[in-house]
């Protein structure tokens, strides 16, 4: 039996739902967080990052990005904005996206400030990526 | 009486409204699938997030947002959320029925009513005050484009401008049932009595990271765009449904025309050669005679 029911859901859609699992490290504001059995109710907000969840069929991966993480009695919720899974990345893809950002990024025509946050925004999410496709 | 001729370019065209109606059910049902996803894979996060906002508001103490306090101003803004396009069966009517019913009871308040979907507008626009429409650049609304509406009205009603924001829209129960209503969205209120509940149902001693007003701080706004924004995937949703539907018992019904007319017209070509035989027998007959 496993301590905790994992629910990960975005606007996109759940990514899993009553998923069985020990041992979870979330990616928090101020710092990863691990959750283990008997664990206190938290509300905290998450930060984008990557989630590791241990279930008896192994470990497995997630990014997620801003939103907020509730533990309560047996249960975890995550609420994130985006989320995927390891199994889903494409990691030429991310590859090439992370690429792509560094580049514009590089200075070599000027970008307005909008852009300029848009560009990191879009760099931190492939470097996740990528981090998160090298873990499978 | 109906002559064959006749009976017969009614059929044509009876058959080319069944192939029309036909394909726009195909569509309506690709559409419907896409549309279902949506609102289906939005509705888990969105009912946690607003539950979780509900609960932390009542367990946190004095905690006030600006989204949250009730206003001295008598004057409300609707968004009535309609379709573009009609054929959709009683999607649209149904919606003016309940905005109507609304607006009667709610005779105390100064309303105004701004559109997303042209069909409702114009039903009602001649008995309500009605304000602008919005559109946005493909059929389907961006989450983006979802939140500058949002934040428009929002503004609205943070600058103290409206004292209530509320959404008519159509929420998708199944691929055949859809439910009209009028939702209050802003200021967002947990009444006093709810408020105890969540209390005595949450008896835990809930650990906040950073603290219970940051967290607030942040969600609250997060709730209110996504609450505007399920109302619209809801609506799109139970558009396609209601689309759907219409066009499936059209095609029924040409089916059925079709059916009753050949009928006719078969008989009717009966009758004539039934006549035209009669009339040959007796003419030989009277020439033997």
């Amino acid at each position: 039996m496993s301590a905790y029911k994992l629910n990960l859901f975005t606007p996109k859609g759940s990514v899993v739902k009553d998923l069985e699992c020990n041992d979870i490290v979330i990616p928090t504001c101020r710092g990863e967080i691990n959750i283990l059995p008997d664990h206190t109710h938290i509300l905290t907000e998450l930060s984008t990052g990557l989630m590791t969840v241990k279930t008896p069929m192994g470990l497995r991966h997630f990014s997620v990005t801003a939103g907020l993480c509730r533990v309560l009695k047996d249960t975890v919720t995550i609420l994130s904005f985006t989320s995927e899974k390891a199994e889903d990345i494409d990691l030429d893809r991310a590859k090439a996206a992370k690429a792509k950002a560094i580049d514009r990024l590089s200075g070599k025509e000027s970008l307005s400030d909008v852009d300029l946050i848009k560009f990191r925004r879009k760099l931190e999410r492939a470097e996740l990526r990528v981090r998160l496709a090298n873990l499978k | 009486m109906a002559n064959i001729k006749d009976l017969k370019k009614k059929i044509k065209s009876t058959k080319g409204t069944l192939k029309i109606t036909k394909a726009m059910k195909l569509v309506s049902a690709a559409k419907l699938n896409k549309a279902q996803i949506r609102i289906l894979g939005l509705r888990p996060y969105s009912t946690e997030l607003e539950g979780t906002v509900r609960t932390v508001s009542a367990l946190a103490q004095n905690y006030s947002n600006e989204y949250f306090l009730p206003k001295m101003n008598n004057q409300a803004i609707v968004l009535v959320i309609s379709s573009d396009k009609g054929l959709c069966g009683g999607y649209n009517s149904q919606l003016a029925k309940t905005v109507r019913k609304f607006k009667a009871e709610h005779k105390d308040e100064d309303l105004k009513f701004v559109w997303i979907g042209k069909k409702v507008r114009e039903l009602l626009s001649k008995e309500v005050n009605s304000g602008k429409t919005y559109t946005f650049a493909k059929i389907d609304p961006t989450y983006e484009e979802v939140r500058k509406i949002a934040d428009e009205l929002g503004q609205l009603f943070i600058t103290g401008e409206v004292g209530k924001v509320y959404v008519a829209y159509n929420s998708f129960v199944s691929a055949i049932a859809f439910d009209s209503k009028v939702r209050q969205i802003l200021p967002m209120q947990v009444a006093e009595k709810v408020k105890e509940e969540i209390k005595t149902q949450y008896p835990y001693d809930f650990k906040y990271d950073p603290s219970a007003e940051t967290i607030l701080d942040t969600l609250v706004p997060e709730v209110y765009l996504t609450t505007v924004y399920t109302c619209m995937l809801d609506a799109i949703a139970s558009e396609h449904g209601s689309r759907m539907n219409a066009m499936e018992n059209a095609s029924k019904n040409s089916r059925e025309m079709v059916k009753k007319l050949s009928l006719k017209m078969n008989k009717l070509r009966q009758a004539k050669i039934t006549t035209e035989l009669i009339e040959v027998v007796s003419g030989a007959e009277s020439l033997n005679g």
